[in-house]
């Protein structure tokens, strides 16, 4: 298949990453890719270079080399909020809500038409698919359990309308059964036809749910497929992953 | 004189001094020492404020100095003067390196400066262990010629406590029974109202109130508000600049202006009257100074014009204390017949000197200060009109207090 | 004192601590949020007199001059954050203190060449300059009494901006979590200029209001900037309603101090205590809450 007739369908394209903390390369050429609707599963084991590679891509940390587009256009250098207008959405490792803003502030601050112009995604769906915030729209985001402060990123996530959305480490913590609710989320999220990129420890449900799946040693690819196949093949899973 | 004139007079002065200055050089060598130290430059070290808040007073106290000497044709007995200038920035804590710079550095053989309290405490103690000759041309720290009292120090403008000691005098003659004082508290407003209660107290006064505020704090609000109160029959407050121009604004805001009488000491109203509404809030103010508008004598009128024709601005009462200053140095000049170096004979002379200044005639007391008159004066307008004479050749604080007397 | 004469006395405080409010508000936000520790804050202070001074000759009305002095000082703040602030947002203190300090001397050096060091009145418009007669020798300025209504109704102003808008909630979000609020396609950077700039705004507003009551002449930022860290010390740091519980504290202890300890001043020594009354005040209030009044728990 040639590139030119991929590439309508490619929302994010990462090629060739190359990233430092300081002196330390972190990513060596990293090529990554996510194509629309598609949900991709992220892989390897700790401190392998997952989220310094979505970071990158965000713009949160800057590349030394390579290229990121997103559909279609050169987003390298841009800012980070000009990368996240492009489309993208990010549940950061850790949550990231804003404890000093109230439920409702935190939804409400991030609301606006996606990059097409798409409002799917208003202040009542979100509500309506996270009924535990509803509950408590004026406590202080601060005031949430750990698995609500999780739903209020993912919902704050949605309320921008977003055509990918990432979610790093978004089970992290979670007593099982928050975990099975949060993961019955992401399904939901998935058939409304946003791509997804999943990182979690959580190999089963990763793998369960994701079309693809691409596994970091030491910052460079050494596994990029289905996840259908990387199931069929558990070599893979104890040399990559320890699982 | 044309404006041509005078831009050529200035420039052939400046064809002087670098003649001069060639002539000195190529001397250098051969002449003896004797001789040498006579045809060399007497070196004059200005120190003075010429940026921040006091540069214009600064300035106006060079411009009366060099007034004065220009007076005398710029060569006083036989020598020429070169003048050392070194902006003090009124920054007491670079005060002493200051004079040090002038005094060991440039070797002046006379030091004068300067208008900050602060700063001249710094150059005093320069002054009194290096000995240098010194003239004071504004800063009135009562101690200069009390407790630091020294042969070499000469002060041309006033003592702060001696400015409100008239002030006080003419409310107790006036038979006013209570006062209330404001100031800032800080040395300079605690001299200032001492002299004030000094006076009004032995006339048979009694202060109701010391009332202070943080310098430079100039939110009198409450002040007001308790001066209201109180109701004496006499306020008197010692404010400066931009400060004193609030203060006023805010008495007469407060509806205080014309229910209780306002007098301070002269700083209070000078140079600020053309600010905005300060003339009108100030209007009927009483102060005492030793300058003042409107001093019709054949000196005054004579400096006043030559002031302003040699710097196309009108003389205040800095000016008349530098212009003071560059009149004391002369005395001891020409006493001395230019040898500089004759310490003991130039202080014993601008000791004895008398002093024909544009304020009247004064002369230094023991503890060298000026012993003089202080007008009372009254805001008119935009002026500070002389309205009479306050206190007579006054020589406060009494130099007893000095070792010297 | 009587009741009357105290009461007047209370209302000086609070009207003397509005004013400080509005200098306060913009240095507490601008540390607030963007953590920014901002010394040339007093120095707008100082500008917006001069601009109402300047200005309003200019106009020949001081409502015109404070129009145009807005939106003069908005330009420089956001002219300002972007040449330099930006610069240090991700700095040490030290280097926004250096910084910002540099900046007071040259706003000084500024104001010196383009206004001169004069000490200059601002009119009080003539439908504001009437005084209300109190009691027989006190009259209360009407122009004061509209100061603390402005001063009022910006705060009201700001608490809305800041809790019910969605700018505010940007600017709230971007205090306890920058790059978050980046990645949900904010450009924070466009927030924090605006920030800064009505930071710098407030104050020079301040100035402009203030001038025909406190004049205006050369260093008038400096006292401002002292009293108003204490201001923002007292209240908690970053914390507006902080600064306003703060403001009003040091109003009213700034001005009973000035009279109440002269009423034992038999004793000679409590004079001495008037300009520290706020500093001790300050030292009181952080042995009891280290973290100030209204400030988050350090
Ligand atoms: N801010 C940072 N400064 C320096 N080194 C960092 C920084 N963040 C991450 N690293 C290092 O970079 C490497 C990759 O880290 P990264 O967080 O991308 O890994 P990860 O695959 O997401 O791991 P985890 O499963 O622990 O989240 C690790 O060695 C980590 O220690
Ligand atoms: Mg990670």
């Amino acid at each position: 298949m040639s590139g030119a007739a991929m590439s309508g369908d490619v929302l994010v394209e990462a090629r060739g990453i190359h990233t430092y903390y300081g002196a330390s390369h972190v990513l060596h050429g990293v090529d990554f890719s996510v194509r629309r609707g598609e949900t991709v599963g992220l892989m390897g084991r700790n401190g392998m270079g997952k989220s310094t590679l979505l970071r990158s891509i965000l713009g949160l940390v800057r590349p030394r080399e390579g290229r990121v587009t997103v559909n279609g256009r050169d987003m390298t250098r841009a800012a980070p909020h000009e990368i996240a207008r492009a489309g993208i959405a990010y549940v950061p490792e850790g949550r990231g809500i804003f404890p000093n803003l109230s439920v409702r502030e935190n939804l409400m601050m991030a609301a606006r038409p996606g990059a097409g112009g798409r409002r799917e995604w208003s202040f009542a769906r979100v509500v309506e698919t996270f009924p535990r915030l509803a509950e408590r729209m004026n406590h202080g985001g601060g005031q949430l359990s750990g698995g609500e402060q999780q739903m209020l990123t993912i919902g704050r996530a949605l309320m921008t309308n977003p055509d990918m959305l990432i979610l790093d480490e978004a089970t992290e913590g979670l007593a099982p059964l928050i975990s099975r609710e949060i993961w019955n989320i992401i399904r939901r999220i998935k058939e409304a036809g946003i791509a997804t990129v999943i990182v979690d420890k959580n190999f089963n449900a990763v793998s369960g749910i994701a079309d693809r799946a691409q596994i970091l040693v030491k910052g460079t690819t050494v596994y990029e497929g289905s996840s259908a196949e990387l199931r069929a093949q558990p070599d893979l899973h104890a040399k990559y992953l320890g699982v | 004189m044309s404006e041509a004139k005078f831009r050529s007079s200035a420039r052939r002065k400046f064809l002087q001094d670098s003649a001069a200055l060639g002539g000195a050089a190529a001397l250098g060598g051969f002449a003896p020492t004797i001789a040498r130290a006579q045809a060399q430059k007497v070196k004059v070290g200005l120190m003075l404020p010429y940026s921040g808040t006091y540069t214009q007073l600064g300035i106006a106290i060079e411009n009366g100095f060099r007034l004065a000497i220009a007076e005398n044709g710029d060569r006083i007995a036989g020598r020429e003067i070169e003048y050392v200038k070194l902006d003090d920035e009124s920054n007491p804590a670079k005060a002493t390196d200051n004079a040090n710079k002038l005094v060991t550095g440039d070797k002046v053989d006379i030091l004068v400066g300067t208008v900050h309290s602060g700063v001249q405490a710094g150059m005093l103690k320069i002054v009194r262990e290096t000995g240098v000759l010194h003239i004071g041309p504004n800063a009135g720290l009562n101690a200069m010629t009390t407790a630091l009292c020294a042969p070499n120090m000469f002060r041309t403008s006033f003592a702060n406590s001696q400015v409100s000691y008239p002030m006080g005098k003419v409310l107790a003659e006036r038979r006013v029974k209570n006062a209330v004082t404001l100031t800032w508290k800080y040395s300079a407003g605690e001299e200032s109202v001492n002299g004030f209660k000094d006076a009004f107290t032995k006339g048979g006064g009694k202060i109701m109130r010391e009332l202070w505020i943080p310098f430079p704090n100039v939110e009198f609000q409450s002040l007001l508000t308790e001066i209201a109160s109180l109701k004496p029959e006499a306020v008197y407050v010692f404010f400066a600049g931009g400060g004193a121009a609030k203060f006023l604004r805010d008495y007469q805001a407060a509806g205080l202006k014309g229910k209780i009488p306002l007098y301070g000491a002269g700083f209070l109203t000078d140079g600020i009257l053309e600010a905005a509404g300060v003339a009108e809030a100030a209007a009927g103010v009483e102060t005492t100074l030793h300058y003042g508008d409107g001093i019709d004598t054949a000196k005054n009128n004579a400096f006043r014009l030559s002031y302003a024709k040699a710097y196309k601005l009108q003389p205040d009462v800095y000016a008349v204390q530098g212009y003071d200053a560059g009149l004391l140095f002369v005395a001891g000049m020409k006493a001395v017949k230019g040898d500089i170096g004759n310490k003991k004979a130039m202080i014993a002379a601008m000791e004895k000197a008398e002093i024909d200044s544009p304020r009247g005639r004064w002369r230094m007391s023991k503890a060298h200060n000026p012993v003089q008159d202080f007008y009372l004066r009254k805001v008119v307008g935009k002026e500070n009109k002389v309205i009479g004479v306050a206190a007579k050749a006054l020589d406060y604080p009494p130099a007893r207090l000095c070792r010297m007397a | 004192m009587d009741l009357g004469t105290f009461l007047i006395q209370v209302l000086n405080g609070v009207q003397y601590g509005l004013l400080l409010f509005l200098v306060a508000s913009g240095l507490t936000l601008v540390f607030g949020i963007m953590g920014i520790i901002n010394l040339a804050h007093g120095s707008f202070y100082m500008i917006g007199a001069y601009l109402a001074w300047s200005l309003s000759q200019h106009f020949g009305s001081l409502g015109l001059a404070i129009l145009a002095g807005v939106v003069l000082t908005v330009l420089i703040g956001m002219a300002l954050e972007w040449l330099l602030i930006n610069k240090l947002y991700h700095r040490d203190h030290l280097y926004q203190v250096l910084l910002t300090y540099g900046l007071i001397l040259v706003f000084e050096e500024l104001r010196s060449v383009i206004w001169g060091n004069d000490v200059h009145g601002v009119a009080v418009p003539e439908w504001l300059s009437a005084s209300i007669r109190l009691t027989d020798t006190l009259a209360y300025p009407v122009y004061r009494l509209w100061i603390s209504a402005v001063c009022l109704v910006l705060a009201v102003l700001m608490y809305l901006l800041i809790q019910r808008t969605r700018l505010g909630m940007m600017i709230r979000a971007g205090a306890s979590n920058r790059e978050m609020v980046q990645s949900l396609g904010i450009n924070i950077q466009l927030v924090y200029r605006l920030v800064f700039a009505l930071g710098v705004a407030l104050a020079a507003f301040a100035g402009m209001i203030a001038a025909p009551v406190s004049s205006v002449f050369p260093g008038m930022g400096n006292q401002v900037l002292i009293i108003c860290f204490v201001v923002v010390v007292i209240g908690g740091i970053g914390s507006v309603k902080g600064a306003m519980a703060g403001a009003i504290l040091i109003g009213l202890v700034d001005t009973f101090g000035k009279i109440v300890q002269v009423e034992i001043a038999g004793f000679r020594v409590l004079p001495e205590l008037a300009g520290m009354t706020v500093y001790l005040l300050m030292a009181a209030v952080l042995l009891w809450r280290p973290e100030g009044i209204f400030g988050r728990r350090l």
